[in-house]
């Protein structure tokens, strides 16, 4: 398998690690450095894997689910769309019970076999719609602020 | 296929005619904006609109990659709001947000781009939720 195959493939098992809900594995794929350039995110796999789990607990359905795969030298850019119901409260939003379905676009430098570095882009203004909020500041953001202890 | 440039060039120097060197009679936006017409006119149409709310708009490229015929391009946006934007009124405030497109080229122009800009950190940064 060429490096390129090889770093596909580590992120297509990341995404299923995810699904599954097995964050235990995380390890396995994420440099403990892992560098998070998401807006309002800190590096470290440990913020990761709360922000990971903070997800699932609000959307335990939650599921993303790679539309298009593209890598050159040690970056895989990935579009996928993100689907879930809101089962549980989410930065600060009551559950609603609503459907989210939204896409998102994702870059990660591979170093040393993990995944080291992510830039995302995700389409939150359709989130935010789809949760039925009014134009307020996002449950996102305040998603965000539950997990900095 | 790093041609893909001009797009980006087009925004910078409000030059809707780069746009048509570089875009597909055919090309496909995914998503489109509402009410955006088809093919190169609705980019031209998103070009001056953009110009138009942010007068000193630059799209700078932060990084490209290629795969076969698809080209991705992660960018940032920024400029300041000097007139409405999607209905809403100018409060003079700067924006700076990220944004990741895929491009995927046919004979030498793009046939259809996929994208997505972070406009909700946008929106708060422009004072749009605030009263």
């Amino acid at each position: 398998m060429s490096h390129i195959e090889a770093n596909k493939a580590l992120v297509r098992r990341y995404f299923e690690t995810f699904n599954a809900g097995k964050l235990e594995k995380l390890d396995e794929i994420l440099a403990q450095d892992y560098g998070d350039r998401l807006e309002g995110q800190s590096a470290g796999i440990e913020v990761i894997r709360s922000y990971l789990e903070g997800l699932k607990a609000s959307f335990p359905d939650f599921t993303w689910t790679i539309e298009q795969i593209i890598a050159e030298g040690d970056r895989v850019a990935v579009m996928n769309r993100v689907t879930g119901t809101h089962m549980n409260d989410f930065g600060g939003m009551k559950a609603t019970g609503n459907r989210v379905d939204f896409h998102a676009f994702q870059i990660y430098r591979i170093s040393g076999g993990k995944i080291a570095d992510h830039w995302e882009v995700a389409d939150f203004a359709r989130f935010q719609e789809q949760l039925g909020a009014k134009p307020r500041p996002s449950a996102f953001k305040q998603f965000q602020k539950t997990l900095k202890h | 296929m790093k041609d893909v440039t001009l797009w980006y060039e087009a925004f910078n120097r409000k030059d809707p005619a780069l746009l048509h060197r570089i875009l597909s009679e055919k090309w496909v936006d995914i998503p489109p904006a509402p009410g955006q017409p088809a093919g190169p006119e609705g980019a031209k149409q998103i070009l001056v609109e953009l110009t138009t709310a942010f007068p000193d708009l630059t799209i700078r490229i932060e990084e490209v990659l290629q795969d076969g015929n698809k080209v991705i391009v992660r960018s940032e946006i920024a400029g300041t709001q000097r007139n409405a934007f999607m209905g809403f009124p100018a409060k003079n405030r700067k924006m700076a947000i990220q944004a990741i497109d895929i491009h995927e080229f046919k004979d030498g122009k793009i046939l259809r781009t996929w994208h997505t800009e972070d406009w909700m950190t946008g929106f708060h940064q422009l004072g749009i939720f605030e009263k």
